[in-house]
């Protein structure tokens, strides 16, 4: 929920990354200065990344919200069903990721994308 | 549309999801907003959250932009002077209905007295803008020890139009999302009745202490939102159904001409 809306704001520590099932989508929040990146479900399933697709999202994202989802406000969770159905988002989950140090991180990040 | 963008904050009474003219307003620095999706300040508050949670993000937010100036959102380099950003001149807006009385807002005595204008404007797009500047209103004059009553009269209005469903054309959408047509045009409306009950809830809140049936509307829109989650048809039927009912019991029709009566002595 944090993640979906933003509440830490740009930046915010997470270990979810967004990305979307639609090139628009991924090219508006590239925005005039930003790159669009591509990846797969496959290629991050083979990394050990768990990959959230739409649908489980939405699954999740109902009433208060369920499992790592649930929240104290119905409201901010159809907010985020809302943007999730709008975007098209995925997740990749790095939340299994806690032994990798930073640079190792983005190592594994940058392995698993490359230039649309 | 970023959410910690001038897009998604109720400063800006022309935008709101895909909802919106291309061009915001920014009724703070009173200028236009080129590219709301890209800038940002220290006062943003957010359209899209309940009012604790908005706050609490305006908090964080304002550690990292200066609420003085308008700042681009990822490099937060100030976006003053910069035409392709920021634009003082904002006579464009003047030729677009709702434009005109947000590029007036305050300069009319008093603030309320455009957002009544904007009530008697037809259309999704007058709408956001009455609730968009309608909560910006309400939490200033709350923040500076004025009464909740303050969003009296937009209350009422916004209860009067609960039972009819927004109405949304293709001319009130300034980008297109990655939905289906269908979806877009129903999360746009979902978001618009949305934001009707999140007022409704502000309210709510800052009466709280004050005025216990009042507060009792401070869960209104997480209720409806947990009985409806993203379905328009469940959303409208919740609001028609026990929504309305809800709200006359917490400000019935006598109370709120009482009410308003009270505010013609305070004056």
């Amino acid at each position: 929920m944090r993640h979906v809306l933003y509440l830490e704001g740009l930046g915010r520590d997470t270990p979810y990354l967004s990305t979307s099932e639609s090139l628009d989508a991924a090219s508006h929040f590239a925005g005039q200065s930003g790159r669009v990146w591509k990846t797969g479900a496959t290629r991050l399933s083979a990394a050990m990344i768990k990959h959230w697709s739409r649908k489980d999202i939405a699954q999740l994202l109902q009433g208060k919200g369920k499992g790592r989802a649930t929240w104290p406000s119905a409201f901010e969770v159809a907010q985020a069903r809302r943007y999730v159905e709008e975007w098209r988002e995925h997740l990749a989950d790095f939340s299994e990721m806690t032994e990798l140090g930073d640079d190792d991180l983005r190592e594994l990040v940058d392995s698993l994308f490359e230039r649309y | 549309m970023q959410l910690i963008s001038c897009s998604n904050c109720v400063f800006n009474p022309l935008q709101y999801g895909s909802l919106g003219l291309t061009l915001g307003y920014c009724s703070e620095f009173k200028c236009v907003l080129r590219q709301a999706d890209s800038t940002t300040c220290g006062r943003l508050f957010r359209k899209d959250l309940p009012l604790a949670s908005a706050e609490a993000a305006n908090v964080n937010h304002r550690i990292y932009f200066d609420s003085e100036r308008i700042q681009n959102t990822r490099t937060r380099l100030a976006m003053d002077g910069l035409p392709e950003f920021v634009e003082p001149d904002d006579s464009i807006l003047q030729a677009d209905a709702v434009g005109e009385v947000v590029t007036e807002y305050g300069a009319l005595g008093t603030k309320i007295e455009s957002i009544a204008q904007l009530r008697r404007i037809e259309g999704a797009r007058a709408e956001l803008g009455m609730l968009s500047l309608g909560r910006s209103y309400v939490r200033r004059c709350v923040s500076r020890d004025g009464a909740w009553t303050s969003g009296l009269h937009i209350l009422w209005w916004t209860r009067m139009r609960l039972a009819d469903e927004p109405s949304v054309s293709v001319s009130d959408f300034r980008l297109q999302n990655n939905a289906t047509l269908d979806k877009q045009r129903e999360l746009a409306i979902w978001s618009l009745v949305m934001l009707r009950l999140t007022y409704i809830s502000d309210i709510g809140v800052h009466a709280g202490r004050h005025d216990k049936a009042i507060g009792e509307l401070a869960s209104f829109v997480d209720d409806a939102a947990e009985e409806s989650s993203t379905s328009l048809r469940k959303l409208m039927r919740w609001v028609r159904r026990a929504g309305i009912q809800r709200f006359d019991k917490a400000l019935s029709k006598e109370r709120y001409v009482e009410l308003a009566q009270t505010l013609h002595l305070d004056r």
